[in-house]
This record gives C-alpha cells, sequence and structure tokens, in this order.
C-alpha cells in the first residue's frame, strides 16, 4: 500500500509539474491571462502529490515496511522513533524526496505569494522555471532514484537500519532539513532572475521581490552549515568541526556565492549597480547547489558525509549544465538591456566596499570550487589518485577571510555615492581602537604570529564597528519616532547583529583551531591524571544494552566534581563495528573533549582515554545563533513609514548619482 | 562634511587634530604589537617538531579528510609509528614521505605535490589576486580621471 | 557613447562564452569519471616486488618460502564486517588450489589491528587454515598500503604484485587472475 501510494504521488506530482509548465507555455505564448492564472494552480497538485508520496514513505519506515528496498535498507525495527523519521534523509532517495518536498512547499509559497500576479508575464516565466525544476527532481524520483522501489527477494524481518553515524544525535533530524531549505530556496530567486531576462524587465523589480527569499535561503543554509559543524564534532571523534571535506564544501559553495550577492543585491536596489554580476551570482548559486548534489550524491568523492553513491552522476551534471548554459547564454542574450546605470564611482564609497567584499567572495568561492574538483581533474587527465586536504583550503583562504574582516569593519561606516575618506576617518577612529587594544590584549595574553594576532584585532574592529553599525541603525529609529523595540528590529540592525555573529564565530574559530591540545591518557579504575590543566578521573567502565545500540563506555568525571562523562564506543543494530561516541563538557572558555580510544578489556582493566582541550568552541555555535537572529531581524518586514521613505528616497538619489549630504545616520542605518 | 573634506584635501600644511593625533597613535599601538608577536623565537628542528608537522602533511588513509595528526584510526596510528621511527632513526623528510607515498600513492598527503599539476591549484590565489588588484587599479585610475576631467562622467 | 556600449556588450558576451565552454568542458570531466566501486584497485605497488611479508605466527602452517608459487595475502580483522561476508569464498579459494596439482597459490591471511585472541577466534569461526600472521604496529599493513580491511592482494611467482582488491574478494576473482597468467 506504501508502495502504491508513494509511487502515485509521485506520478502525479510529476504529472501537474509537466501539464502545468504546459498550460504556462501556452499561455505565454498567447498572452493569455486566464491560462497563466490556470498553470499557476497546479502548483497544489505538485504539493498535494508529494506530500501524499512523504506520507508514504513516514508510514513506512514507522510501520517499518521493509517490502520497500529503502526502508529495508535505513530502518530497523529497534530504531528509535526519531530515527525512523529522520530515515526520510539518510540516503539518497529520501533525501530527494525531501528535496522535493522543500520545493513543493516553496513553490505554494510562491503561489500564495504572486497569487494577484499570477497572470504577470515575469511571475508566469518565474513559475515555469520552477516547475520545470521541480520536474527534474521528480523524474529522479520517479525512475533512477525511486524511493518506493520493491525489495527483490523476501520481506526480510528486520532492516539494517540507519547508517550508525545518523542515529544516535539529536541533530540529525535538524541539520539535512535546514540545509536542504536553505539549497532549495535558491530556486526562487533563480527562477526570477530567469524570468526578468526572458521576459526583458531587468529592471531592479524583480530583485526586490525576491530579496527576502534569497535571504530566508541564506539564513537557512549558513545555519545548515554550523549544525552540520556541530553534528561531526559530536559525532565524528576527532574534536574538529570543519576538515573541508567535499560535502562540506559543496554547502559551503553556495552559501559564499549568495552571501556575495546579498551584498552587491543591496548596489543595484541603491543605484542599479552591478545587474549582470548580481544574475550571474544568482545563477551560480543555483547552479553550485546542483553541483553539490552531484558531489555529493554521484559517489565520484570519497567523505564522511556521503551516505549514498548512485549512478545518477551524469544526470546531475547534464542538469547543472543546462542551468549554467541557460543562464549564461539569456544573460548573453540581454546583454544590451543589461548595461549598467551608473558606475562605482570612488572604491571608498559604500559601492566601492561592495565590490571588494564581491571579489573576495568570488576568489573565495573559485579557490574552494577548485580545490574540491581538481582530483576529479587529475585522475581524468593522469590517472592518478590525489586529494586536496585543509593545508591548502586554509592557505588560501585565511587571508580573504582576513581581507573580509577589514572589509566588515570598514564597509558599514562608508557612505553610498561619494568619497567617503573623511567620513572613515571621524566614524571608525574608535572602532580602529578597540581593534587596536584587541591585539594589544592578544599579545599580552601570549598570542605569537602575525596572522593570528591582526585576525583577533581585525575581528575587535569589526565587532566594535557593527556594534556602532548597531547603535546608530538604534538611533535612527528613535530620531524617526519608532519604539524601543522596533528601532532595534529592522533591516539594518539585522546585518549588523549578523555580521556581529561572524566575528564571533571568526574568534571562536581561529581560538579553537590555533590553541586545540590533544592527547591520550591510560587510566584503570579509580585513577587519575592531570592533562591540559584538567583532572581526569576514571571511575569504571560499563556496558549500556538498549534495543537500537550497545555500548561500552568509560564514567569518568572532571576536576572531581560535576556530572559524569561517559565516552563510549557504540554499536548498532545488527552492524558488527563499533563507532565512538564522544562525551564533551561545554563551558564558556573551554571543551572538554573525551574519546575511548581502548574500552576496557574486563572489570578493572585499564582503558585509553582521548582527550581534546579547546577554547571557545561553545562560541561557534552561539555565533550561529546570533547569525540565525540577525538574519530573522532582517527578513522581518516592516510596515512603518520611515524604512519605505528611507529606501526610495535613496533609490531616486542614486538614479540622479546626486551627492546630497545625508544625514549621518539614515545614509547608514538601512546598510 | 563635503566641504571640511575639500579644505583637507589639498594643502601640505596638515595640523595635527585629534582625530589625526589618534590614528596616528593607532599606527603605531598596531605596528608594535605586529612587531612583537611576530618575532617569536625561530622554532628549534627539534624532533617532536619534524614528528608533528609530517603527521599533519600525511592523509589518514582509511578516512577521508583528515591528517594522521587528528586520527586515531588504526592506519593512521601506524603511520605515526612509522614516522616516529624513521625519523628517531635519522631518515629525511622527503625520504619517508616518498616511501610513503609508494605504497599509498599520492593521495596519502594532504596536498598533493606539485608533479600532478598542483602547482596549478598553488598559483590560482597569486593569478585571482592579480586580476582583481588590475581591476581595482583600473577602477581608481579611471575615477581619478573622471574627477581631473571635471567630472564629465561616463554615463 | 553607442559604440563603447556595444563594445562593452561584446566583451560580456565572450567572457559569457569563455564561461560556458569551461563550464561544458568541466562537465564532460566530471561526467567521465571512472565509475567508483571497481573490485580491482589500484596501488602503486602493482607491477612491483612485494613487501616482505613477517610477523609472529596467528594460525595455520609456518610460513615458509614461496618463491615460485602465486601467492594471495589478504588484510582482514575481527571488527570488519566484509571480512566475514569474504571468509568463505576465500576458503574456499584456497581449498581449490590445495586440491590443484601445479602452480597452487597459497594464502597468507594478515591480521590488521586486530588483538591475537580476537583474531584467532575469527580464524577459529571462519574455519580458515591459512597461514595467518599478526603484524604488530601495522608495518607490514603499512607497507602493503593497505587502508581499512579487507584488502586482498595477488602476488605471482616472479614476486611482483598484480592485483589488488579492495572489499570483500570472490574465489572466482582469484581464480581469474591467478589461471589468467
Amino acid at each position: 500500500m506504501n508502495i502504491v501510494a508513494g509511487r502515485t504521488g509521485i506520478l502525479v506530482a510529476l504529472a501537474g509539474a509537466l501539464v502545468g509548465a504546459g498550460v504556462l507555455l501556452v499561455g505565454l505564448k498567447k498572452r493569455d491571462g486566464a491560462r497563466l492564472k490556470a498553470g499557476a494552480a497546479y502548483v497544489w497538485v505538485v504539493l498535494g502529490g508529494v506530500v501524499v508520496a512523504t506520507a508514504a514513505m513516514q508510514h513506512a519506515l514507522f510501520t517499518h515496511d521493509f517490502s520497500i528496498a529503502y526502508v529495508a535498507q535505513n530502518n530497523s525495527k529497534e530504531t528509535p522513533l526519531l530515527f525512523d523519521a529522520t530515515g526520510m534523509w539518510s540516503a539518497l532517495q529520501g533525501s530527494l524526496l525531501l528535496w522535493a518536498l522543500v520545493l513543493s512547499g516553496y513553490m505554494a509559497a510562491m503561489a500564495v505569494r504572486f497569487r494577484r500576479r499570477a497572470a504577470d508575464p515575469l511571475v508566469a516565466w518565474a513559475t515555469l522555471v520552477v516547475y520545470l525544476v521541480a520536474a527534474f527532481f521528480l523524474s529522479l524520483l520517479a525512475w533512477p532514484a525511486n524511493p518506493f522501489a520493491r525489495l527483490a527477494g523476501p520481506v526480510p524481518l528486520d532492516g539494517a537500519g540507519p547508517d550508525p553515524l545518523l542515529q544516535n544525535r539529536v541533530l540529525v533530524a535538524f541539520h539535512p532539513p535546514l540545509l536542504y531549505l536553505g539549497f532549495v530556496g535558491f530556486t526562487v530567486p533563480f527562477a526570477f532572475a530567469i524570468g526578468s531576462l526572458v521576459t526583458g524587465r531587468t529592471g531592479e523589480g524583480w530583485l526586490l521581490e525576491t530579496r527576502r527569499w534569497a535571504l530566508f535561503a541564506w539564513g537557512c543554509l549558513g545555519v545548515g552549515i554550523v549544525l552540520g559543524a556541530w553534528w561531526s564534532y559530536q559525532v565524528l571523534g576527532w574534536g574538529g568541526f570543519w576538515a573541508w571535506d567535499p560535502v562540506e564544501n559543496a554547502a559551503l559553495l553556495p552559501w559564499l556565492c549568495a552571501t556575495a550577492y546579498i551584498h552587491s543585491a543591496m548596489a543595484q536596489e541603491r543605484l542599479g549597480l552591478l545587474s549582470v554580476w548580481n544574475l550571474s551570482l544568482l545563477v551560480a548559486t543555483f547552479a553550485l547547489t546542483v553541483l553539490g548534489t552531484f558531489l555529493t550524491r554521484s559517489g565520484v568523492i570519497q567523505s564522511v558525509h556521503a551516505f549514498s553513491d548512485s549512478t545518477l552522476g551524469p544526470v546531475l551534471i547534464g542538469f547543472f549544465a543546462v542551468v549554467v548554459i541557460t543562464g549564461v547564454g539569456l544573460i548573453g542574450w540581454r546583454a544590451e538591456l543589461l548595461r549598467a546605470e551608473g558606475q562605482v564611482r570612488s572604491l571608498l564609497s559604500r559601492e566601492g566596499a561592495i565590490l571588494a567584499n564581491n571579489a573576495a567572495f568570488a576568489a573565495f568561492s573559485f579557490l574552494v570550487l577548485a580545490g574540491t574538483v581538481f582530483p576529479l581533474f587529475v585522475q581524468f587527465f593522469t590517472a592518478n589518485q590525489v586529494d586536496v586536504g585543509a593545508p591548502y583550503f586554509n592557505a588560501v583562504t585565511t587571508p580573504l577571510a582576513l581581507a573580509l574582516l577589514f572589509l566588515m569593519a570598514v564597509a558599514p561606516a562608508l557612505p553610498w555615492r561619494r568619497a567617503g575618506s573623511q567620513v572613515l576617518r571621524d566614524r571608525l577612529l574608535v572602532p580602529g581602537w578597540v581593534g587596536g587594544a584587541s591585539m594589544v590584549l592578544a599579545a599580552i595574553l601570549g598570542v605569537r604570529g602575525v596572522e593570528l594576532v591582526v585576525c583577533f584585532g581585525l575581528a575587535g574592529f569589526a565587532g566594535a564597528g557593527a556594534l556602532r553599525g548597531l547603535f546608530k541603525s538604534y538611533a535612527a529609529g528613535r530620531t524617526m519616532g519608532r519604539g524601543r523595540l522596533a528601532s532595534f528590529w529592522g533591516r539594518g540592525s539585522g546585518g549588523m547583529v549578523v555580521h556581529l555573529g561572524v566575528v564571533v564565530v571568526a574568534v571562536a574559530l581561529a581560538t579553537a583551531y590555533n590553541f586545540g591540545q590533544r592527547g591520550q591518557v591510560r587510566l584503570r579504575p579509580g585513577q587519575s591524571a592531570a592533562i591540559f590543566g584538567q583532572t581526569l578521573t576514571y571511575h569504571r567502565g560499563a556496558t549500556v544494552v538498549t534495543p537500537s545500540e550497545t555500548s561500552v563506555e568509560a564514567v569518568v568525571t572532571l576536576n572531581g566534581h560535576g556530572s559524569l562523562l561517559r565516552p563510549a564506543v557504540s554499536r548498532f543494530g545488527a552492524a558488527t563495528t563499533y563507532i565512538g561516541s564522544p562525551a564533551i563538557q561545554s563551558t564558556p572558555l573551554r571543551d572538554v573533549y573525551l574519546t575511548l580510544v581502548s574500552p576496557p578489556a574486563g572489570p578493572g582493566s585499564p582503558v585509553v582515554i582521548g582527550v581534546i582541550v579547546q577554547p571557545l568552541v561553545i562560541w561557534i555555535w552561539i555565533g550561529g545563533g546570533i547569525v540565525a537572529l540577525g538574519t530573522a531581524m532582517s527578513l522581518t518586514p516592516r510596515r512603518r513609514m520611515g524604512a519605505r521613505r528611507d529606501g526610495s528616497s535613496n533609490r531616486a538619489d542614486g538614479r540622479r548619482g546626486g551627492v546630497r549630504p545625508q544625514p549621518v545616520g539614515a545614509g547608514e542605518a538601512a546598510g | 562634511m563635503a566641504q571640511r573634506s575639500h579644505k583637507e584635501h589639498p594643502g601640505p600644511n596638515r595640523r595635527l587634530t585629534p582625530a589625526r593625533l589618534g590614528w596616528l597613535g593607532l599606527l603605531v599601538v598596531v605596528v608594535v604589537v605586529v612587531a612583537v608577536s611576530g618575532t617569536k623565537p625561530t622554532p628549534r628542528q627539534s624532533s617532536a617538531r619534524r614528528i608533528s608537522a609530517l603527521e599533519h602533511e600525511l592523509r589518514c588513509p582509511s578516512c577521508a579528510d583528515l591528517s594522521v595528526a587528528d586520527s586515531t584510526e588504526p592506519s593512521a596510528l601506524a603511520i605515526a609509528r612509522y614516522v616516529r621511527t624513521q625519523v628517531h632513526a635519522g631518515a629525511t623528510n622527503h625520504a619517508i614521505v616518498s616511501y610513503l607515498e609508494t605504497r599509498y600513492g599520492q593521495s596519502i598527503l594532504m596536498v598533493p605535490s606539485s608533479s600532478t599539476g598542483a602547482g596549478l591549484l598553488w598559483d590560482a590565489p597569486f593569478a585571482i589576486g592579480a586580476v582583481v588588484l588590475a581591476t581595482g587599479g583600473w577602477l581608481a585610475w579611471r575615477n581619478a580621471r573622471g574627477r581631473a576631467g571635471g567630472g564629465s562622467g561616463q554615463q | 557613447m553607442a559604440r563603447r556600449h556595444g563594445l562593452r556588450t561584446t566583451v560580456l558576451r565572450v567572457a559569457l562564452l569563455a564561461v560556458g565552454a569551461l563550464v561544458i568542458a568541466s562537465a564532460v570531466v566530471f561526467a567521465l569519471q571512472p565509475s567508483p566501486g571497481a573490485q580491482q584497485a589500484a596501488t602503486p605497488l602493482l607491477g612491483h616486488r612485494a613487501p616482505p611479508l613477517a610477523g609472529p605466527l596467528l594460525a595455520g602452517p609456518a610460513l615458509g618460502t614461496h618463491r615460485g608459487n602465486w601467492v594471495v595475502v589478504n588484510f582482514f580483522a575481527s571488527w570488519c564486517v566484509d571480512c566475514r561476508l569474504e571468509a568463505s569464498s576465500l576458503n574456499r579459494f584456497a581449498q581449490s588450489q590445495a586440491r590443484s596439482s601445479t602452480g597452487a597459490a597459497r594464502l597468507v591471511m594478515v591480521a590488521f589491528s586486530d588483538p591475537s585472541s580476537q583474531a584467532r577466534g575469527f580464524l577459529r569461526l571462519t574455519g580458515s587454515t591459512a597461514t595467518a600472521l599478526q603484524d604488530p604496529g601495522g608495518q607490514t599493513a603499512l607497507a602493503w598500503g593497505v587502508r581499512e580491511p579487507p584488502e586482498t592482494f595477488v602476488v605471482a611467482p616472479n614476486g611482483k604484485v598484480v592485483a589488488r582488491f579492495v572489499g570483500p574478494v570472490k574465489a572466482t576473482q582469484l581464480e581469474a587472475v591467478v589461471g589468467s597468467r
């Protein structure tokens, strides 16, 4: 029954997407508004179909319907309830179903948001593009990656269960869905970009319409990436959070491009600059999500995060090529329409800083991309197997990260549309001194190495700059007569809060990475050892058996008090390999990360415990939370007069190329 | 503000305003701190340091993206042990690394050696830097010329 | 002015064309990657002298000399699932080789990061009768470039490595290599 329902749901959704696309195409050709409205309504067919398929999959997982091959491989009777549900994204086919679910959700949101403008050709073209993207993923689900494929042979009594790494942390329930909300969300701005190119309405209207969509997807992707890092920190047992793994890079690449976009979109919104560049960034972002899916789902690259391999490679790479060619071709075709309204007159202006920001992010993405796909090229041309790892990525991205911190400090203080050297001198003196003080403090605390000291200095500079921006936008809100909360909660302050979050993450990463210590201690029950300023006491070994797992753990206390820590190795379900589950004690200043390197052979025998002490790790996750908060602030629509007037009057200035001096606050606040 | 900058831009007789003093002070602080923190004692080539450096250059063979230093996999521990004994026995870094290459292949290196075209990979940042600097320079030059030409603009 | 815009448009189009061409070329490179999971895996040892086998004897007959014989070297561990899967296959191969009169291949098992007691237990459980060696410190596995068990190497009578299998190996695969030369 699950198979029939799921299969039907997918096929109905696919048919809905194709028919909807067809109706829209006819409507666009005949300029028939009624047809366009009718075409948009097929969104509900797609959503309905995918929801039925998802429900069927969830039902199959909860009822352990092992006649479905996917369920037999990713579920077992002993799997805890939560991981029954998350089994849907434990492997390729189910992940694609999640992808389709998220996409159809976005389609429905689009249909609601633009319901009054369904007859507008630009909206119709955008909807058409989304239909086609949905049709692509649904046809993958219908044939090569069918999640409802029947298991060959007799139905087994029990399934294999999800990959052990995917069934011991709650984060598994949040990280992939958020990542997909990010990945898939870029379909909407991409679709509108294509729509604007096809219809020739390349003004900034579509950009304003989709700004919030892009920002939402960007926020989800960023939080998804941080949660992914958190997951690997908690699970993988090496105490790190980022290994420049291909799958991590695949998520980072669209995020980098999108970060460039949400900054450069401001320049287009304000001054009509960079229109070709913005369109290219949107095409690149969307294309990179497809490329990322290819890299992670086709099995060409080995990775700790890749829980599937398949033969989808050529299909996905083909789709990637189609996306890029379409985007590039349309931009080329409309090149005449896309000439810039103005030019960046001074590099020492806000738009100049945005240009520099975009250059840095573009270089960042390019280098990460180059390092990620380099092995594929080497293998193709020389048949050698090589791999590019952390030392390369760290070396090439560190200078860029420092440059971005610097820009983050300077850019928000710069005025639009005019050279601001004097303005900078006045506005940045205090943040500059905060940066200088951070450097002095770092040096006094014993930090050595120019790169690191400069990093802390720039972080202080950027942090103080963001606080200053926050204060200014609050003050501007107050002078416009808004309430205290309303003055704090808005787009301009949201951006500054995001900057603060990024600074927190940067400081935490630099500190944890450079001042982490790792070692091992060998202890008998009752013994203590001092290591890296911590006293570790091993009490006893224990074996814990639950229906889903068997763990051997060491019961340990840190510094003589506090809660018991239980680093363990566990065996899940029928698997015979043990995987480690680290125990972590987090405090604001440092994390102690314990792993069971060799479990006790019997009562009274010694254990070897791996000890990793890293400072400030918790602030990486807190910083991620601050970024999420700032994104939410930027997303909240503000219905007050002030904001609207602010935006439009500046826009008008830009068109005239005027250099009318603005009140200090107003010019900065909306950045 | 625009007027003030007009007054200050030309003219060599720059007075020491408080703001200017502030920036000057900051510059001094930054230079001093960078100089102090940069002059760390040159690390002695102790064998422990060599071992640690090698462990960071070598990839754990059975994990996807961790160095030997970061991993406790059996294969990584075997390599760590090999590195340790060879360093203590007086082998050169080159000898150690190339022995492991003949066993595991190029992928044992965290970053491919230049023989496989990795030179391109390392040149890429410089190429990009050059392009960015050239573009920035061109923009600055164009703006300067535009301003000198009475702001005729190129709209 | 008009000419200028024309020039800019042309430059833009040429740049876009270059990007498009680059992407298509890359897509072709990506699409034509060798399919993953090929059983016969590459190793720099192929065609080179096999590294020496040494170590305390775990089980089976003593190592002795195997100059002039085919040797199949299998790295295993009691904790490795795939090793259990391939055990019966390896036994079948060893037995059929022992029955054949000429050029019989010998099987040598090497424990990979496994305490002696557990490795012996595994061998008893799977009914192996082959020569089995312990590998303290993993230096034999390192010399052979073993990443993760099971890995199986075939050494020709001239002492050169001719094949490497990653993952569970089938008797027929080994016979194909041994019989083909």
